[in-house]
């Protein structure tokens, strides 16, 4: 291969699920031909109908496919990419999988490895907040906490996604909590450095969408509320975020996006904040450094297409150009139209403490309504296995207000209909109609107080002639079940599920 | 998958998975959708459907541990011949981001440990056999 002569641009998608396919709808719109990295669990997934070839690895657990940067190396080696899309999760925020990227003489679609170390690690993070004038919630460990720092949030500095995390509620809990969380941390995450924070009661997650050109600067594109969460995951996502939280932000805005351009950064990000209820202010939380599962949110209020700017940019386009033909001087405000939400459809049991749930697709019908979009990452026939997280698809539905998106978001759900596993259907309906979502009075803690259970399925009396019609009608599909076990083996084998997937 | 209309004009859309559950959507004339399932494929016959939810068949019966839901294995903390007693943390499953403990249902003797650190397992899956110490 000669090294001078610039090689024509080949996107590995180093990823799987809906983000992959954005991600192969991108660069079909850019005329760069796609390559999915798929395992043998996601054969017959939706991606796999968008790339325009197919790599197949032969592992399909994590670690030894999209958390292996070998295999990632084999990958890039064996298809001759030139560019890699690591889309959100696994690594795709991994200093040493973007640095292995460069190495194998391929350009990583994100920010350079300095910048993604940088702003992974909490201890550093907040230097970085401290560096763009951002208040943060951070308490030093140097020395002991006085009596005002409880409760304070104990964590795991190399830790995400609320691993690791322990509430400490006076002094004198604290040497033990910190021995504790220390071992744990070391344990989950090689890694014994612990950080603490004062623990806000009472709060809305709050989110800045962002795009970082280079020396063309930052620009701010939105802002996102994500509150309803469980166990820290996101249920539901909304943009713009209340008014308040927009109106304190404006003074922080300045100074992040100068921090932001100082650091030369290039590609997409998000700035999670806390906005603290009862005192009233925002905090920072953290900087993510790549796109996020909720970034259609953004889409849907300023009509940009994150991913394909991404990979834009990544391609080559002219920084400051690119900024300019999409950044207008309307855009880059924190004004935007309407409202947008976005609902995550999982495949887990409501009634069983949101217990991962496998098996097949064999209905998985989306509702329709104008303004309503579905980034779905199966199709209908699929097999949900146990090796990645459930997320099957993603609705987001926009309305002209809060009130009509909620509404739209309701009418859709209600005629979204999956067969064959359970999910979070359920959740995603009630909270479409509920009083406190509804009056926006919720916070990141509304949904842990709760009842847990919501009954996954319909308890009222089913008609007996009704009944005996549809195992009548259906037996032809019941054929199968015969030949399969109703419980699941032990030992599902690599190949097990490889096979299941294939006989559908 | 088949659709059809009751005399009554409910539309219903039924489906059967691969264990031979079957699912069921129930359309009213006035729009409300009812819905139901996994409804378990055995004695269909004048089975009420709040009965019909199939439970996890993970009733550990004291001499066996199942794995109550699908996962990965984070650590296993106990070895075959290893004597345990009640409550005793056997291994750690790691469920999207959680961590669930397992441990022992009672006093006993680790017969066998069926899985390995980093297995994904499915429900039910049989994780560690005891017998008696």
């Amino acid at each position: 291969m000669s090294v001078s002569t610039p090689r024509v641009p080949r996107l590995l998608v180093f990823q799987r699920g809906e983000i992959a396919v954005r991600a192969c709808l991108a660069a079909r719109a850019l005329r760069v031909p796609s390559v999915l990295f798929v395992t043998p669990a996601d054969v017959d997934s939706l991606a796999c109908d968008h790339a325009d070839e197919l790599y197949l690895h032969d592992r399909a657990e994590a670690r030894e496919s999209f958390q292996s940067l070998d295999a990632l190396r084999a990958a890039i080696a064996r298809t001759g990419a030139t560019h890699v899309y690591p889309g959100y999760g696994f690594l795709s925020e991994s200093e040493t999988l973007a640095a292995a990227v460069i190495d194998a003489g391929a350009t990583f679609v994100g920010p350079d490895p300095g910048t993604l170390g940088r702003l992974a690690d909490k201890g550093r993070a907040r230097e970085f907040a401290d560096e763009a004038g951002l208040p943060h919630l951070g308490v030093s460990l140097a020395t002991v906490p006085g009596p005002g720092a409880y409760p304070l949030m104990l964590k795991a500095a190399a830790g995400g996604g609320g691993r690791g995390n322990l509430r400490v509620d006076q002094p004198g809990d604290l040497p033990a909590a910190r021995e504790r969380l220390a071992a744990r941390a070391q344990q989950l995450f090689g890694d014994a450095a612990l950080i603490a924070e004062r623990y806000v009661t009472c709060a809305r997650h709050v989110e800045v969408q962002f795009f970082g050109f280079g020396e063309a600067g930052c620009a701010v594109l939105g802002t996102r509320d994500c509150s309803l969460q469980r166990r820290h995951q996101k249920v539901l996502e909304e943009g713009p975020a209340s008014a308040r939280a927009r109106e304190l932000l404006v003074p922080l805005l300045p100074g992040f996006t100068a921090a932001l351009a100082r650091m030369g950064y290039c590609g997409a990000g998000t700035l999670e904040l806390l906005h603290d209820l009862d005192a009233d202010a925002l905090y920072f939380m953290e900087v993510n450094p790549r796109i996020q599962v909720e970034h259609p949110v953004t889409e849907c209020l300023v009509g940009i297409d994150l991913v394909r700017l991404q990979l834009e940019l990544a391609l080559g386009a002219p920084p400051a150009a690119l900024r300019a033909r999409i950044v207008d001087a309307e855009r880059d405000t924190l004004a935007s139209r309407g409202h947008a939400i976005e609902a995550r459809v999982v495949a887990e049991d409501p009634a069983n403490d949101y217990a991962p749930e496998t098996g097949t697709l064999v209905r998985f019908e989306l509702g329709q309504a104008p303004f309503a979009r579905w980034d779905a990452g199966y199709r209908e026939g699929a097999r949900v296995g146990a090796h990645y997280d459930g997320l099957l698809a993603k609705l987001i539905v926009w309305g002209a207000t809060r009130a009509e998106a909620l509404e739209r978001l309701a009418q859709v759900l209600d005629a979204t209909h999956v067969h064959g596993l359970r999910t979070n259907l359920p959740l995603l309906r009630s909270l479409a109609s509920d009083a406190t979502v509804l009056a926006d009075v919720h916070d990141t803690g509304t949904l842990e107080r709760r009842p847990a259970v919501i009954a996954h399925a319909d308890v009222s009396p089913l008609d007996a002639a009704l009944l005996r019609e549809a195992w009548r009608l259906t037996e032809a599909e019941g054929a199968h079940a015969h030949t399969a076990q109703p419980a699941p083996s032990n030992h599902p084998s690599l190949g097990q599920s490889w096979k299941d997937g294939h006989r559908r | 998958m088949t659709r059809f209309r009751t005399d009554s004009g409910e539309r219903v859309v039924a489906t059967r998975d691969e264990h031979g559950q079957l699912w069921l959507d129930v359309r009213s004339l006035h729009g409300e959708t009812r819905r139901y399932g996994p409804l378990p494929p055995e004695r269909p016959e004048g089975r009420s459907p709040g009965a019909g939810r199939a439970r996890s068949p993970s009733a550990d019966t004291g001499d066996t541990l199942h794995a109550r839901t699908a996962g990965q294995v984070a650590r296993v903390h106990v070895a075959s011949g290893d004597v345990v007693t009640a409550g005793a943390l056997l291994l750690v499953m790691e469920l999207m981001k959680m961590e669930v403990e397992l441990r022992a249902p009672r006093d006993g003797r680790v017969a066998e440990v069926h899985v390995a650190a980093g297995d994904v397992v499915a429900r039910a899956a049989l994780l560690v056999r005891f017998e008696p110490a």
